[in-house]
């Protein structure tokens, strides 16, 4: 027997976690053995997210793994025909390629790579022991990346499984179905089918994942069905190689993503989105976060489990399910999802991009961030991470879905656009540094933005009459009332002397909508908007202690940022971009959110006919708004002394303006 | 808020005239609402209500020295809180008449009732924030619970193996959170001690209980309430009693007439012997008896005499119009 090997750190396991893993390791000059046995199954396409890929190309890899790009996500759920999920670019990868190219990437950033089978790796005397074939190997840390472990908790296991199909004409999509619960029953449980193009035209891999015991053969050939149904590029689809069958795991928990002392990554800590198996994204994020947590306590295994899992709970709340009611939960979001498929309203296109999708995102936001000075960030950033803290922690236990709609995305949280921003500046107008308490409010703030824009959205249609929950009409007075009840508890809580403006602002956006929608009423469509964002600036001045003058110039100020914010989204609508409420340019207009048929009755229906002629009078309508609003917003602006507050909300309003730039030049004194 | 001696309730009274202030208070908050949320509101208002809610924190209030204009004002409040549910709760439902009227929806639409629906859960917001600190805190608690057992009660639909904790844990959070707010708000309100204010907590979530169990029997049988038999089990929505049943359904024919498409409620009589064939009337009536004895346990706890003697037969009334 050969001298044992020793390194910091031994990685079990060789699929993408565990590579990924040790590449990381090495690059951050710890010494790595990457040890696993090759899993033998037949080669099948996968799909890359674009989560995944982003991490992916932070490593460099994505042209070792030979990536395709692939442009467009056809999403399609329940019977309804499919549409195009925005702005999603996923691509298509071997897996063979995709495994073998992050081993090659682990072995050249220095990882020692020893095949075989590891068994039952011992801890004594403060390192781990295992062999390995023939070798021996003690280590610092051991990481588990060993995948899906096949007895799982029983909610949270199912099956996945894919096929190499030819004949299918299949090429610049990916397309991923949800198929419509076929009973009332809810014991029925959600099953997911995909397809992405092959590298030889002609072939493409069909996949399909299922929470519950299951048939591999029967699943994929219902997913075949359910693709071909209607759609004729899956027609002729012949079988071009045999069925992969895996388990699917879902049962994450952070506190179980360190056993013993060990940590687990990827699909071994059952990070598999229950709906629609992906599980490569978050294989590729544990792995990081798993190789930093370990470079960062390189001498203390113990400090490095806490601070993975700490780094886990941040990066993944909401993904998963852990209380009794998960099984019922699911079904809910499948149930929603099916039946708000067709559904233009921000909401429901923000839920269904946060549960099929692992992108982060917030409920206010698009990908626009605001430039801010270092220091304004070093004083923004922290506040908001606590806001964030609040607002997932109020939500997650009861609704973990819920929660996903508040993460503000993967990347400088701190700088999207979001209420808690001018909220903030407000509170620092009065002069005093913000009280941390207050972060408390901006979470309250932030989850009534989101629960009002369930209620201020234009209707679902309601569903056809027959033995049934709505589930589109309920999940709106649902999440609306949960996140409004949740917001008022934290505001009674922390800020009791708001508690009356509070509500007080929740009837006046009532009202005001109300208004609107009614065929008799004249209110403008801008006024929801307005009020939704004058309340945090004007209640951020009181409580930060500003003088009368800067509190009404505050309030003028979200008055107006409110209206850019409308005109900004029909300029967004109007031009066919993705708007930040994720609402298209239909649902603006029947939903009376728009304020283009107030001022432009007639060109309304040649607007949705794709009138060019009616598009540029549209636009132009929509541009000058804008910019009117972001001039009238500068002008209040004048009013408030603060430097860095000034700064701040001068950057929230450009941001939120920005596409109806050029900028304005700000407002001559007194305008 | 200043307390006039004309204007004080002594221990233990309950004024005659307080259902009809709280009805004028109720109606007052809803016509200073802004048209178009006013009409679903003051409709629903002015519709004939038994104010279970308002009696229950005035009797609560009992053991203490209570301001009469602020009761009402309390009991216009939880009656208010109530209301906005119903408002959602149709809308969630599809219900089509609500106290003898067409249902809020059916009048001004799903999305104007739901609006007031939003406007009326405001108004809680500012007149609880009105009576001051502790009563906001109480009530925005208590409403955050009763929007979480919505969530509860419409993700259970059609589940014929809804286990009875879980089902425990939802008739604790729609049903019994109010009444246990009204007692909570009562108790506070005369500033009983916390043991007391303890006990008052515990029986009115043992009695809310006790009334949602007895409630779901009677959508299995016609009763003197006259409470349309099988709405509930229409909707999917199966109570204690089928519950219990469904437990007990090995050969699954109540499971496979509840989620058949076409029931309706002209299907009740058979679910109702296939559940009392299964003892889940019977089993149901334990759970329901045993709910009653906790609820009168909390109430031994409070001290004996006439407020405690009023606030037992409140509760016996309102029990006794479930069965
Ligand atoms: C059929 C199928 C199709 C899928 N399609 C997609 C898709 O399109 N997109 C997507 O995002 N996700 C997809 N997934 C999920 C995705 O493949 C997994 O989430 C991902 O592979 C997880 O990586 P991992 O490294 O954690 O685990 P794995 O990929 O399972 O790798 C674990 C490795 O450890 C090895 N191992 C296990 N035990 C030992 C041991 N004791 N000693 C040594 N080695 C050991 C195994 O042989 C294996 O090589 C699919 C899964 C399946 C089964």
């Amino acid at each position: 027997m050969t001298a044992p090997l020793t390194a910091d750190v031994l990685i079990v396991g060789a699929g993408p976690a565990g590579a990924i893993t040790a590449a990381e390791l090495a690059r951050h000059g710890l010494r790595a053995v990457l040890a696993g046995e090759e899993a033998g199954e037949a080669d099948y396409d996968l799909v890359l997210s674009g989560a995944a890929m982003r991490g992916l190309a932070s490593l460099g890899a994505l042209e070792e793994v030979a990536a395709r790009v692939v442009d467009t996500v056809e999403l399609r759920l329940g019977q309804g025909g499919g549409h195009v999920l925005p702005e999603a670019v996923n691509a298509a990868c071997e897996r063979r390629h995709l495994v073998g190219g992050l081993r090659r990437t682990a072995i050249a950033a220095g990882a020692i790579r020893l095949p075989g089978r590891v068994t039952d790796p011992e801890r004594r005397d403060g390192a781990w022991h295992a062999s390995i074939g023939g070798a021996t190997v003690s280590a610092r840390h051991l990481v588990v990346a060993t995948g899906a472990p096949s007895g799982g908790t029983p909610h949270a296991t199912g099956l996945l499984c894919a096929q190499r199909y030819s004949g299918v004409n299949l090429t610049g999509s990916i397309v991923l179905a949800l198929p419509a619960p076929r009973t009332i029953d809810p014991a029925e449980r959600p099953t997911c089918v995909w397809a992405v193009p092959g590298a030889q035209a002609g072939t493409c891999t069909i996949g399909a994942s299922r929470l519950g015991p299951g048939d591999p053969d029967e699943l994929l050939e219902a997913a075949r069905a359910v693709l071909a149904e209607g759609d004729r590029r899956f027609a002729g689809a012949v079988p071009a190689g045999p069925p992969v069958t895996g388990v699917l795991n879902s049962g994450f928990a952070p506190e179980h993503s360190v056993h013993d002392g060990r940590l687990l990554v990827g699909d071994a800590a059952g990070l598999v989105n229950p709906f629609t198996g992906e599980g490569l994204s978050y294989a590729v994020q544990s792995a990081l976060l798993a190789a930093r947590a370990i470079a960062a306590h390189p001498d203390d295994p113990d400090a490095a489990g806490r601070a993975y899992t700490r780094r886990l709970s941040a990066t993944f709340v909401g993904y998963f399910e852990t209380a009794t009611h998960a099984a019922r939960r699911y079904h809910l979001a499948w149930r929603v999802l099916v039946a708000t498929a067709g559904d233009e309203r921000p909401v429901s296109a923000k839920v269904r991009r946060a549960v099929l999708t692992p992108d982060g995102f917030s409920g206010l936001t698009a990908a626009d961030l605001m430039p801010l000075p270092a220091p304004d960030v070093a004083l923004l950033g922290p506040f908001l991470l606590a806001c964030d803290e609040v607002a997932v922690s109020a939500v997650r236990k009861e609704w973990p879905f819920i929660a996903r709609l508040l993460i503000a995305g993967e990347h400088s949280p701190h700088r999207r656009l979001r209420p808690a921003a001018p909220f903030f500046a407000a509170l620092l107008a009065g002069g005093k540094p913000p009280d941390a308490a207050f972060a408390t409010l901006a979470a309250a703030i932030e989850l009534a933005t989101l629960g009002a824009l369930a209620f201020l959205g234009p209707m679902p249609p309601r569903a056809a009459p027959g033995r049934r929950v709505d589930w589109a009409v309920a999940s709106t007075v649902l999440a609306g009332d949960f996140l409004l009840a949740q917001a008022s508890r934290l505001v009674a809580a922390s800020a009791p002397e708001v508690s009356w403006s509070f509500a007080d602002w929740l009837g006046e956006l009532a009202a005001l909508r109300a208004a609107r929608v009614d065929p008799a009423g004249r209110s403008r469509a801008g006024e929801v908007f307005a009020a939704l964002l004058e309340f945090p600036s004007r209640v951020g001045a009181q409580l930060g202690g500003a003088s009368p003058e800067t509190v009404r110039a505050l309030r003028d100020f979200g008055h107006h940022s409110g209206y850019a914010f409308l005109h900004a989204e029909e300029v967004l609508a109007v031009r066919g971009e993705r708007t930040r409420l994720d609402v298209t340019l239909p649902g603006m207009l029947s939903g009376r959110l728009s304020a283009i048929p107030d001022v432009l009755p007639e060109v309304t229906g040649a607007l949705l006919a794709g009138d060019p002629g009616a598009r540029s009078k549209a636009l132009d309508l929509a541009v000058t708004a804008c910019r009117d609003a972001h001039r009238a917003a500068l002008g209040a602006l004048e009013n408030v002394a603060h430097p860095v507050s000034a700064r701040i909300l001068e950057s929230f309003v450009a941001t939120v303006c920005a596409p109806g730039a050029p900028a304005p030049p700000s407002s001559p004194a007194g305008a | 808020m200043t307390t006039t001696a004309a204007d004080s309730v002594p221990p233990g009274s309950v004024p005659s005239d307080f259902t009809s202030r709280v009805n004028d208070r109720l109606l007052r908050l809803a016509d200073g609402l802004p048209e178009p949320v006013r009409a679903p509101v003051r409709t629903l208002v002015a519709g004939p209500g038994k104010f279970v809610r308002p009696r229950l924190l005035a009797a609560a209030a009992g053991f203490g020295t209570a301001d009469h204009g602020r009761l009402v004002r309390l009991g216009a409040l939880v009656e208010l809180i109530h209301l906005a549910s119903l408002l959602h709760d149709d809308v969630i439902d599809e219900a089509e008449t609500r106290r003898g009227a067409p249902a809020a929806h059916t009048a001004v639409g799903t999305e104007q009732a739901m609006l007031a629906g939003l406007a009326c859960f405001a108004l809680v917001g500012t007149e609880a924030a009105d009576l001051g600190e502790g009563v906001a805190g109480a009530v925005s608690a208590a409403v955050a619970r009763l929007a979480y057992g919505e969530l509860l009660d419409v993700e259970r639909a059609f589940d014929t193996a809804f286990p009875l904790p879980a089902y425990l844990e939802l008739v604790q959070s729609k049903t019994a959170e109010l009444f246990r707010l009204c007692c909570l708000l009562g108790a506070a309100e005369v500033r009983s001690g916390p043991g007391e204010a303890a006990a008052l907590v515990r029986f009115g979530t043992a009695l809310g209980v006790t009334f949602q169990i007895l409630d779901d029997c009677l959508d299995l049988r016609p009763s003197q309430s006259g409470k349309p038999v099988g709405t509930d089990h229409a909707l999917g929505l199966f109570g204690a009693p089928t519950l219990y049943a469904l437990r007990a359904d090995s050969g699954g024919e109540l499971a496979t007439l509840l989620l058949s498409p076409s029931f309706s409620t002209g299907d009740m009589p058979e679910v109702y012997s296939l559940v009392e064939a299964r003892g889940g009337l019977e089993a149901a009536a334990r759970l329901a008896a045993d709910w009653h004895d906790r609820s009168l346990a909390a109430l031994g706890e409070l001290p004996a005499g006439g407020p405690r003697d009023r606030l037992a037969a409140l509760a016996a009334s309102l029990l006794q119009a479930r069965s």
